[in-house]
Formats: C-alpha cells, sequence, structure tokens
C-alpha cells in the first residue's frame, strides 16, 4: 500500500469522525428539520387560518373510515385563483405508511379556472395519514393532511 | 393476470356559460394493481412483487389544441377511476382526454364544450 494511499485513507478516517459527531450534533440542534420544514408550508393555527393560508391550503375530503381501501374517495379543492401570474401549478397527494407513497402529481395551469381533483386511491389497511400538497407558482408547496381509518387495506 | 379495459367515456354538462368553471367526469374502466403482495400478515407488513405490476401511467387533458392539465399517476391510483376535475370555458372548442398506461398502451375520448 502506498504512502499516499493510506495518508488519504487516514484523511477519510479523520473527516469521518468529525461527521460522526457533527452531523448527530446539527440534527439535535433542529437545523435539519428547520431546513426541511421550510420547504413546505403549513397552517400555523389549524382553527385561525390567516388569508394566505386559506386560500393555499387544500380542502381534502377523504371519508374518516374507508371500507374497501383500494377504493379509497379523494377530492382535493382549493380557493385559490387561477390567474396567469399567479396559479397552482400542482396537487399532490401521499401517504407515507403505504407501500407505493405517492398516489399521484396532478399538474393545472389557468386554463382549468378552479385546481380541482376527484379521483380514488388505495390505502394499506389501519390508520392513514393522508398528505395532499398543493403548489402554488409564487408561495410555493403547501401541505396539509387527513386522517382516515382502513378496514381492508387495498394495496 | 387477464387485463380487461374498457375505452374511457367522458361526461361534460350541457348547460355551460361562457366564461364559467364546469366539471368534466372521466370514467376510465382500466385495471390498477400495484402487484405487491404482503408476505407475512402477522409482523410488521412486509411486501414482495407477486403479480406484475399495472396502472394508468398519465392523463392528458387538452382543451381545443391546448394541452390544460396533466395527471401523472402511480399504481396506487384505484381500479377503474374516475377522474373529476375542471375547465373555464372560454371557448367552444373539444375537450380530449388521453390516457397512457405503464406498458405505454394509449386511449382516448373526447367531448364538446358548447355553450348554452
Amino acid at each position: 500500500m502506498s504512502c499516499k494511499h493510506f495518508d488519504s485513507r487516514r484523511r477519510f478516517l479523520r473527516y469521518a469522525m468529525i461527521g460522526g459527531i457533527a452531523v448527530p450534533v446539527y440534527s439535535s440542534l433542529g437545523l435539519l428539520t428547520t431546513a426541511h420544514a421550510k420547504a413546505f408550508n403549513f397552517a400555523a393555527d389549524p382553527d385561525n387560518l390567516t388569508d394566505m393560508e386559506l386560500m393555499h391550503l387544500p380542502k381534502v375530503t377523504l371519508p374518516p373510515v374507508v371500507e374497501d381501501g383500494s377504493q379509497a374517495p379523494i377530492q382535493v379543492a382549493m380557493d385559490h385563483p387561477m390567474d396567469d401570474d399567479h396559479y397552482i401549478k400542482s396537487i399532490q397527494i401521499i401517504n407515507f405508511t403505504d407501500p407505493v407513497q405517492t398516489k399521484g402529481k396532478f399538474y393545472f395551469t389557468p386554463a382549468n379556472g378552479e385546481a380541482f381533483i376527484g379521483t380514488q386511491v388505495r390505502l394499506n389497511g389501519g390508520e392513514s395519514q393522508v398528505w395532499v400538497v398543493a403548489e402554488c407558482n409564487q408561495h410555493g408547496k403547501w401541505a396539509v393532511s387527513q386522517n382516515t381509518k382502513v378496514a381492508a387495506g387495498g394495496c | 393476470m387477464a387485463r380487461k379495459v374498457k375505452p374511457p367515456r367522458m361526461r361534460i354538462g350541457k348547460r355551460i356559460k361562457e366564461g364559467e368553471v364546469f366539471k368534466v367526469k372521466v370514467r376510465f374502466e382500466h385495471p390498477s394493481f400495484t402487484g405487491l403482495g404482503q408476505v407475512d400478515t402477522e409482523s410488521d407488513p412486509m411486501f414482495n412483487r407477486a403479480i406484475p405490476v399495472s396502472f394508468i401511467r398519465n392523463m392528458l387533458v387538452y382543451y381545443g389544441d391546448e394541452l390544460v392539465s396533466r395527471f401523472s399517476m402511480t399504481s396506487a391510483i384505484a381500479d377503474n377511476p374516475l377522474f373529476t376535475f375542471k375547465l373555464k370555458a372560454v371557448k367552444e372548442a373539444p375537450v380530449k382526454v388521453v390516457f397512457i398506461d405503464n406498458e405505454g398502451e394509449r386511449w382516448e375520448t373526447t367531448g364538446d364544450v358548447k355553450f348554452a
């Protein structure tokens, strides 16, 4: 083994050790979670929504109990204008506890007049928290979740 | 598994006024399955690939010649789904919906927007 190679290995181990300490410290300060959270906007107070939140948070209709997880009806509506320079670009439906997490991403244009989608998705059995993310072309991504209980899993 | 696919059907309201937002419903009888099977029902859910996957990958909505919406889906969409979406009635023109499944097969359905 060459001296140069040995040197780079030693350097790698030193960096790995520094990284091994730095990453948990960085995470424990909440910096990673803050950075991730900044990618999405949530309702600060769900009982007292601001005008901005009312406009950007998707209104999700999902039954509290779904009998057949292979046919879970979901409807997403928005009270957002669909102007040429300010509109909802997309709506995404996700359930992180399912084997297939993303159900679909639905892209819109101002020609839609209203960002609205109704469809049926597959949900795994048990308690589910379905997330809906709406993306505004000016104000980023806005996420809400809806809980449901699935009697017979459909995945 | 044999796939039973029927051509998609579209429903558009008949009393559409110029400038209003109207609903379009499209039913497509296409099987959709994740292809996943549960390995062990007693422990935490564990899945493996049991059968080939089948689903509608894309749905494209044209109003006149313009592509107004694109729906990109996964195998977690239900069997024979009914899609509902909205359009703004700005012109009398056909609405065409094109479906493309994960095997690249293509189906389409068309409806006319006529002002009342």
